[in-house]
Parts: structure tokens; sequence; C-alpha cells
């Protein structure tokens, strides 16, 4: 009796502790549940109640009502590289889910992102995408993605800071810089004018070097190449890379139209803007949404063409796509897509529109500016494409105009379009912010110095330690 | 219920006991083992392997750790971590003591002191990391530079200036960290006996003569174990630079730790072998200190 | 002046306090002192009262305190910022966090350091020799190994057989038992009760059971409220494992954190958040407030 005891309580706690762990850790759902539908599960599912997490429902509802075969489970996980990999090694990744363009390539090298080619081909998705999009979502022929988004970087201003400057029409069309240095000249006009910095430009938490990148290659900068035996090597030790940076150093020690604040991350850049302490900042068509945060209004907030470089006119292009797991059957990709078509779709379904109705509505229920056209991602224009458009302007909360050079940006192209590093993104970008952040700081900092070691640095640092 | 025989001391290692014993001790042998002494033995077996992210490759010999010692943020970062140790000395080591000196001497208000300084240690460490962080916000919404602007003197960049973010974050940490170490020292003053104080008085010892030569001996070997303890702890600093600066302004105030963190989990996979060998790099340079730190600890029991 | 004259004599005596040069020191170290007191809760404060302020306010008008203090504007900051943050759940997560962090870690390690001081099976002396060197390990290096560990536990390869942990509370709950420092708490409140105690109990008729409930654990109660205090408030403030570990947004140390980054919450609306965060733990420290002042006498730990 009294052994027992001791050896009950002893039992009961091995017992707790091992067999307790093999609960609550199910493992991955089949692909059909019992009624025989296929079960596929969502990515990025808001985890607070509100707007957001009504229209998903909204969605899903309406999804499942017109898909009787497909049953949607939400999955609030969201990507980010912390824990991708260990998701996907361990079998947990939802079945769809949204990614950056900027990580295209640690999903697709990783062989953690399933074949689309096939199951695009079918549905009918043959030359419909934009092919420099397209390119970025393709390894050895194959198709890893569905581009759902894409931006191109414009040139975000302060409406009233450009009043003040007088670089407004009368019908509130702003005044386009055509190169870089005219940018400098509006800069300096919006200081003289206003005493508020003329432009905020982010020099860290990797955003220095990310806006950094368009910039030097406007000056005629390659970053990185790939030799023969598929070794990269740094390419930017050259003058035009040294001009470059000297155009950055010179925005503080000779025009003098930078915030005082020499340490600006993403979101100190955005909130210096938004709070109306700069007038200009080199940012995408995603800047309304981010400008909730700060209380900027929409009226406040316009956005034009990236002014051309010395050497070209180019600017980053970027987005977002969907991806689905490695281990997705047949029949998981094919309703995932479908899933992906009910709000991004060539053919203007009812579905369609009913999605980017309620869109709208929540973009403009949030005090967000309406009115930015951004990139398509088709090949094409569509009726789709025209709804949206059309609803964007029956919708429109600002004046039009503040908007229309960016919306024509894109609609034309002057400028050529360039996509991201291919390999080792986020060390180049922190690579240059240490010498961004240098220049700033330093009024007697060499640029071609900087220059030599952030490519040596980057070289030995990162692309020499590419394992795969 | 039959009764037992009296148990002589030497009965005491039984069968009975070994099977009891091992079934009462497996829970946590099993779990030291799961969760600490295969991970540490795997990440210096791993540490000579190529990963790609969690999954084993093949052997590599030391390549690991040829990245991460040629890496060019691997000296400074070193540097760094020395820096945290040296300014969490310099700033946190002398408030607590004389605090708890202090308090210990104080009649008036003594309790209301005694919660008022313990309130940094109740507060959650990532709410009090981000309240410092907007403390030190370099415009003026941050409370420092809206003192300073009060003042009429100019706004400081704090956390983003790379001479300051070590300091600014040790500041931090002495200001969360002084209530532990300061009830830690009240508590061994409570033992240093009041006849020697009395006889010194006798002896016409004035205060500051009783502190040196009464108080600093008793408390030496207490104070000697905790500023140990101290440097082990702070060179693993990392929590705040994640939470605080991201370990900038540009790798400024990045720890050996912090990097660590990097690597193994913030670098696409591809740091993963160097997190675990910049893992077996910090357990050589700490196992001196832990080391020195239980010779000092047998030391200073003796003593007392 | 009040109680000099009963002064207990340390490095100031009563005698000291009647001379001038005794009364400055004294009024010097009062004043230190209220220093001290001031410089540790002056950022609560100001969290406090910046929570109170509109977000326009905080940006454009630097003062310390809110402009509009009145009883209904604060009152509709906080439902209004309890409304907007929804912490709700993860409060109740971050309790059921804690206390199977408690559970474990008294079950594991009080079991533990009991039979290392009093059953001592064939064996002890290695399993203590191992738990005495891995306390000091740093953490650093079985950081990844662990994480790999939870991916398949309990193996350390993919064998194809174990369980994913990732996303549940398993890893902090099973953590929470390799403490190798409560062990050898437990261990050495142990060690002080003398083994002819425990045969006098016997004789008296005491049954093994007996011995452990009814003697050997009312004497480890200051340790095991040590430990109470150290785990309940550390599952409030620690969010390193399960920003590795969790997903999403489920303990509030973890939310505070990301909630930084936010795009959608307000500055004001953050800064609540942090108030509302630190909540908890001040209610714990309430609760045991006599006994963490006090100085807990649990013993030195022996290696």
């Amino acid at each position: 009796m009294k052994k027992s005891l001791v050896k009950i309580i002893a039992l009961l706690v091995a017992v707790t502790v091992s067999v307790g762990l093999f609960t609550g850790c199910g493992k991955k759902n089949s692909d059909k549940n019992e009624q025989g539908q296929t079960v596929i599960s969502v990515g990025g599912w808001p985890s607070k109640e509100g707007a957001t997490m009504d229209a998903f429902t909204e969605r899903k509802n309406l999804f499942e009502t017109n898909n009787p075969d497909i049953q949607i489970t939400p999955d609030t996980w969201a990507f980010d590289l912390k824990s991708f990999y260990a998701k996907a090694a361990g079998g947990q990744l939802p079945t769809v889910y949204n990614v950056h363009f900027t990580e295209i390539a640690s999903i697709i090298d990783s062989g953690y992102s399933a074949d689309l080619t096939d199951s695009l081909k079918k549905r009918g998705y043959d030359g419909m995408f934009n092919q420099q999009i397209l390119n970025m979502l393709t390894k050895d022929g194959k198709v890893y993605g569905f581009p759902t988004a894409a931006y191109v970087l414009g040139l975000t201003f302060n409406v009233e800071m450009f009043e003040a400057a007088g670089l407004l029409e009368a019908d509130g069309t702003p005044k386009q810089p055509k190169d870089l240095y005219e940018m400098v000249d509006f800069a300096v006009k919006i200081k003289k004018a206003t005493g508020k910095p003329g432009l905020v430009f982010p020099t860290a938490g990797n955003n220095g070097g990310w806006i950094f990148n368009p910039v030097a290659w406007s000056f005629g900068v390659d970053f990185m190449e790939q030799d023969a035996d598929g070794k990269w090597k740094a390419t930017f030790n050259t003058p035009e890379a040294v001009e470059a940076l000297q155009f950055i150093k010179d925005l503080k020690w000779k025009y003098d139209i930078l915030p005082s604040n020499t340490l600006i991350n993403g979101e100190e850049m955005y909130k210096t803007f938004a709070t109306g302490n700069a007038g200009m900042v080199i940012a995408a068509g995603d800047m309304p949404g981010r400008m909730v945060k700060y209380g900027m209004t929409p009226d406040q907030l316009g956005i034009m063409a990236f002014p051309a470089g010395p050497k070209r006119h180019v600017t980053l292009m970027g987005g977002t796509f969907t991806a689905i797991e490695p281990n997705a059957t047949k029949d998981q990709i094919e309703a995932s897509i479908r899933w992906t078509e009910s709000s991004n779709n060539f053919k203007l379904t009812s579905e369609y529109k009913t999605n980017q109705e309620k869109s709208i509505q929540n973009q403009l229920s949030n005090n967000q500016l309406v009115g930015i056209k951004n990139m398509s991602v088709w090949s094409k224009d569509s009726e789709a494409l025209k709804f949206q458009h059309q609803l964007i302007d029956e919708n429109a909360n600002s004046n039009p105009n503040h908007v229309r050079l960016y919306n024509e940006f894109v609609a034309n192209c002057p400028a050529e379009l360039q996509a991201e590093e291919p390999v080792c993104a986020q060390g180049l970008y922190s690579t240059l912010d240490g010498c961004i952040q240098e220049v700033l700081a330093n009024k007697e900092a060499d640029c071609a110095e900087l220059i030599a070691k952030a490519a040596s640095d980057f070289q030995s640092n990162y692309l020499d330690n590419l394992t795969y | 219920m039959t009764k037992k025989p009296t148990i002589k001391p030497k009965k005491l290692i039984t069968r009975r006991n070994n099977l009891n014993g091992w079934i009462l001790m497996l829970p946590m042998v099993v779990i030291l083992y799961l969760f600490i002494w295969r991970p540490s033995v795997m990440g210096t077996v791993w540490s000579f392997f190529n990963m790609k992210a969690y999954t084993v490759l093949d052997f590599c010999g030391i390549d690991n750790y040829r990245k991460v010692l040629t890496h060019t943020q691997f000296l400074p970062t070193l540097w760094n971590t020395v820096q945290y140790v040296l300014w969490s000395f310099v700033i946190g080591f002398l408030p607590p003591l004389f605090v708890a000196i202090m308090l210990n001497e104080i009649l008036h208000f003594k309790g209301g002191f005694r919660v008022l300084i313990y309130t940094p240690a109740v507060i959650p460490g990532i709410a009090a990391m981000l309240m410092w962080y907007y403390m030190y916000y370099p415009d003026q919404t941050g409370l420092l530079n809206m003192i300073l602007g009060k003042l009429g003197a100019e706004t400081q960049q704090w956390l983003n200036n790379p001479d300051f973010a070590i300091i600014g974050i040790t500041i931090y940490s002495s200001w969360k960290g002084l209530a532990g170490t300061m009830l830690l020292y009240y508590a061994s003053l409570q033992s240093v006996s009041v006849e020697l104080y009395e006889a010194s008085i006798i002896d016409g010892a004035g205060p500051l003569k009783r502190l040196w030569h009464i108080t600093r001996p008793a408390m030496e070997g207490i104070i000697l174990l905790n500023v140990v303890r101290q440097i082990i702890g702070v060179f693993q600093i990392m929590e705040q630079p994640l939470a605080m600066t991201s370990g900038g302004p540009n790798g400024a105030s990045t720890s050996l730790s912090y990097q660590l963190y990097q690597y193994g989990f913030n670098s696409g996979g591809q740091g993963t072998g160097q997190a675990m060998a910049l893992g077996v790099i910090i357990f050589l340079i700490l196992i001196v200190f832990t080391i020195f730190y239980f010779w000092l600890n047998r030391k200073v029991e003796d003593r007392y | 002046m009040k109680r000099f004259g009963n002064k207990q004599s340390g490095v100031l005596s009563s005698s000291d306090l009647k001379t001038v040069y005794g009364k400055t020191l004294y009024w010097t170290s009062f004043a230190l002192l209220a220093f001290a007191a001031v410089v540790a809760i002056v950022p609560t404060i100001w969290t406090i009262l910046t929570a109170f302020k509109d977000t326009q306010e905080i940006y454009e008008a630097f003062s310390f305190f809110p402009k509009d203090m009145s009883w209904e504007k604060m009152v509709s900051r906080v439902s209004e910022s309890w409304k907007n943050l929804q912490l709700g759940d993860s409060f109740i997560n971050t309790i059921v966090l804690s206390l199977g962090n408690l559970a474990v870690r008294i079950v594991v390690c009080g079991f533990g350091g009991y039979v290392l001081s009093k059953l001592k099976p064939t064996g002890t002396k290695l399993i203590f020799t191992l738990v005495v060197w891995t306390m000091m390990m740093p953490s650093q290096i079985r950081m990844v190994p662990n994480y790999i560990g939870y991916l398949h536990f309990p193996f350390a390869f993919d064998w194809g057989m174990g369980v994913n942990l990732l996303d549940t509370f398993w890893p902090m709950w099973l953590g929470s038992g390799a403490d190798t420092f409560a062990v050898l708490l437990f261990k050495n409140a142990f060690d002080a009760l003398s083994n002819s105690y425990v045969e006098a109990a016997k004789i008296d008729g005491c049954t093994d059971y007996g011995v452990f409930f009814k003697i050997m654990l009312p004497l480890t109660t200051p340790v095991i409220i040590y430990e109470s205090i150290g785990v309940l408030s550390a599952a409030w403030s620690d969010f390193f494992t399960p920003l590795l570990v969790l997903d999403k947004n489920v303990v509030t140390p973890l939310v505070i954190y990301r909630l930084a980054s936010d795009p959608e919450v307000q500055m004001n609306t953050y800064f609540m958040a942090l108030v509302f965060a630190s909540i908890p733990p001040f209610i714990i420290f309430a609760i045991f407030q006599k006994r963490i002042l006090g100085g807990i006498n649990i013993g030195g730990v022996k290696g």
C-alpha cells in the first residue's frame, strides 16, 4: 500500500509528462474531409476581430457557397522568414499563403514550394501574367507562385508642403521632378518655404540599402553577377556607385534637406513623413495603409513618378504572390488557385466584383487614401482590371490629380522596371545601410573607401557563404 | 496498515529506494536530457555540419567556424559584448549596493522606498524595454528629449547614436535589475553583527570608517559572487538589443548572442550551422568565468 | 525626531545621529533614496500618462501630462483601448501557460531534489554532477538544437515519428522543468531536514507517503513560494521562447512585442497595451509583497 502510493504518484507524473505530449499537436489534415470536400488552409488570416476579420469571413462564406466542393480552414500564420523553415520542415505550412517578392529566392530555392506550372496552364494562365513578374517566380522553367499584387516605387509627397513651396498646380497636379537632381531642388524649395526637411531617406533596418538600390541603378550601378561556375561576385566597387553614394552624402552636407535624425528605419521613415516632418519620400503605392497609424488624412497624401537618374530611368518593382505548400495534392492546388482567383482574377466574376467592392469599402472606412492604381500583374488589359480602376475612380476620397502622375507612370511605364537583386538582397541592404549612415553622420567620410569596403565585406560575409 | 520496523540510516539505500528513487527522478532526468544535455551535445556536433535551415546535411569540418570568425562583424560584435559587460559594471555595480546600505540605515518612509524602488523589477521585461525604447525616442515624443527640450537643450539621438546605444541599453538593464541585486545585498547586510558595530562605536570610529572596516569585509564575498554572475549574465545579453535596437545602429549594439539569434533564425536558413558554431565559441569563452565562479562560490561558502 | 534614539546600531548609530555630521549623512541618504525612488517610477508614470493622451497630442504637444485629464476621458481611453487591443485571450493563455509552467517546475524539480537529497538511488552522484555542471552552461549553445528538437519531439533527428511541438505550449511547459537551479534549491531544502526526523516520524507510525506529504513538503514551502513567484511573473515577461515557438499572437509578452510594429495600432493605444500588460505582474507582486521584499530566505545553493 505505502509502496504503491509513492509509485502511483511517480507513474502519474511520468505518464502526464510523456503521454500529454501527444495531444494538441495533431498531424496535418488529409486533403479531403468526411463530406468529400477538398480542405485547404489559408494563411494570413487576421487574429483580431474587426473589419478585416469580417472581410475575410465574408470572402470565405461567399467562396464556399460558390465552390461547394471546397472547405476553407483559416490559419493565422502569415509568412515570415523565421518560422517559415521550421513550419516547412515540420509539415505545418498552411496550404496557401502570401509572400513578398523579396522572399522568392528563400522559398523556391529551398524546395518548400509546390510546382504550379501544370495547374496554372490547365486553368488557362499561359501568357496571361506580366512576363517580367512571372520570370521572378520561375526557376528552371517551372512556376512556383501566383502573383497577386505588384507595385513600383514612386515619389510620395505631402500635398500641403508642396503647395506651400509653390510646387502644386491650381488643379492639384504636382510638378514632376525630371531627375534626381531636380528632386533635390524641390526639397530645397520645400525647406525654404516650410522650414521642414524636404526629403526623408531611410538609413537603417535594411531600408536604407533597399531604397538606395534603385537610386544606384539610376547612376548605372550593377551590384552583382554570376560567373560561369555559378559563383556570385559583388561588382559595385565602381565610380558609379561612389557617385551614387556621394549623391546621398550631398543631401545632407551640401543641400541640407534631410531630417536631423540620421537613423531612420522603415517605420521611422513613414512616421517622419506622415506626421508632416518631411516633404517627400521615395515609396510605393502601399503608402496609404501605413499612414493611418500617424493620422495622415487622404487629402494630404500625393504620389508621382520616380525621377530618372544620370544614366538610366529605372525603378524598383515588388509585390506579393501566393505560394502553395509543397505537399499539397493536385486537388488542393486547384482549390488554392480558385481561392486566389476569388479576389485576384483576370476574368470579371461576380465573386471578384463583390470582393473588390468590399476591399475598397474597407479602405474607405479605415480613412485610407483611395485613388492609387497599382501595377497590374497581368500582361494585358482585362475587364477585371477595368472594373477595379473604375471602382477606384468612383470611390476616390481625395483630389485625383494628387496621384494622377503616379497612375500614369504605372500605366505607361516610361521607366525600366527592375526587381530586387537575386541573392543575398538583405545582406546587401544591411551592408549599404552602414555606408549611408556613415556618410550622413560624418562630413569627412570618403565615399570611394566606403564603397570599396562594402563591396569586399558583402563578398566575404554573404556571397562567399552561400551554400544553396 | 502494518508498521515497518525502524530503518537504520545505512539501509536507506535499498532496492526499493533504488526503484522508487529512479521512478520519481525520471521526469527530471528525461527533461534535462531532452532540453539541456542532448541539445548541448548536438549543438557542438552539428556545428561541424552543413545545415539547410533546420535539416542536417553533411560534415564540413570547421567551415562554420571559419565563416563566423572571418565575418567582418565578428570582432566588432565581440568587442560590443565586452563593452556591455564593462558598462554594466561601471553603471550597474555601485547603485544597488549603496541603495541597500542606505535603505538599511534609514528610518523614515523605509517601507515606501522599498516598494517604489522595487517597481521596475515588477514590470514585465518586454514592456519595460519598449517603455525605455520610447523614452529614448530620438525626437521630442521621447521622454528624455522632451525634458531636454523643456530645458532648452538640443535633442539627442540616444539609442540611434552608435556611441551611446550600448550605454543606453545598460542604463535600462541597471534600472530594471537594481532592485533584485539590492535585495540580495540588503539580506546579507542583516547578517552583519550589531555587536561589531557597537564595539567600533566604543573605539570611536566614525560612520564611514565603520562602513569600510565592518560592512565591507562582511559583504565582500557576496559582492564578488554577484559581480561574476553579472559578467556571465551580461555576456549573454540578447533580448535587449533584439527588442530595443535590433542590434543597431549599424551593428553598434549587436552582441554575440544577438548575432547567434540572427544566424539561427533570421538568415533565410543560411546561418543555422554558424549559429551553433557561435554557440560553442560563446560557451568556450564563458567556461572560464564559470569555473572561476564555482571556485569562488566554494571559497565564499567556506568563509561563512 | 522620530525614533532616532532607538535606532539599532549600524553604519549610523543613534549617537551619530545627534551630531550635525551624522544628521547630514542621514538626510543625504534619505535624499538619495528619494532620488532613486523617483528614477525608479518616472518611466512608469510617464507611460501611463502617455497612454491617456490623444495620438496627435503625443506628436504635437510635448508635455508630461495629458491635456484632458477628466474622469470620462480616462475611462473612455481605457475601455476603447481594451476593445481595440483584444488582449483578453492572451491574458487567459498566459495564465494557462504560467500555471502549466509552475506545475511542471514543482513536480519535476521537487521530486528530483527530493530523490537527490533523500532516496539517493544508485547513480545519484553522476546525475548530481551533471546537474551542477549544466547549471551555469550558457543557453546559447543549445538554442538552435532545442528548436530542431521541437520539430520532431522527442527525437533529435527527423525519423518521421516525432511530434511537432511548435505552436503549442509544450516547449515552455516542459522547458520549465529543465531548471537545474530549482532542483538544487529543492535538494538543499530537503538536505536541511535530518534523517532522524524522518525516522522519528516513522516510528510514530507514519508511512513513506505520509513522511513526504506531512513532513517534507510543508518544510519546503518557502522554496515552493519562491519558485511560484518566479515562474508566475516570468510568464508575463518572457517573450523570447514564445517568439521562436508560437506563431499566433497567443501570450501577452509576445503580443506586446509584435504590437510595436503593427501599423493599425495608434501610439496612445500602444502605451495603454504596455500598461495593461503590467497589471498581472503587479497583482502577483501585491499578493506576495511581504515575501518578495522581506528577502526570501531559502538558503544558498551549494555546488
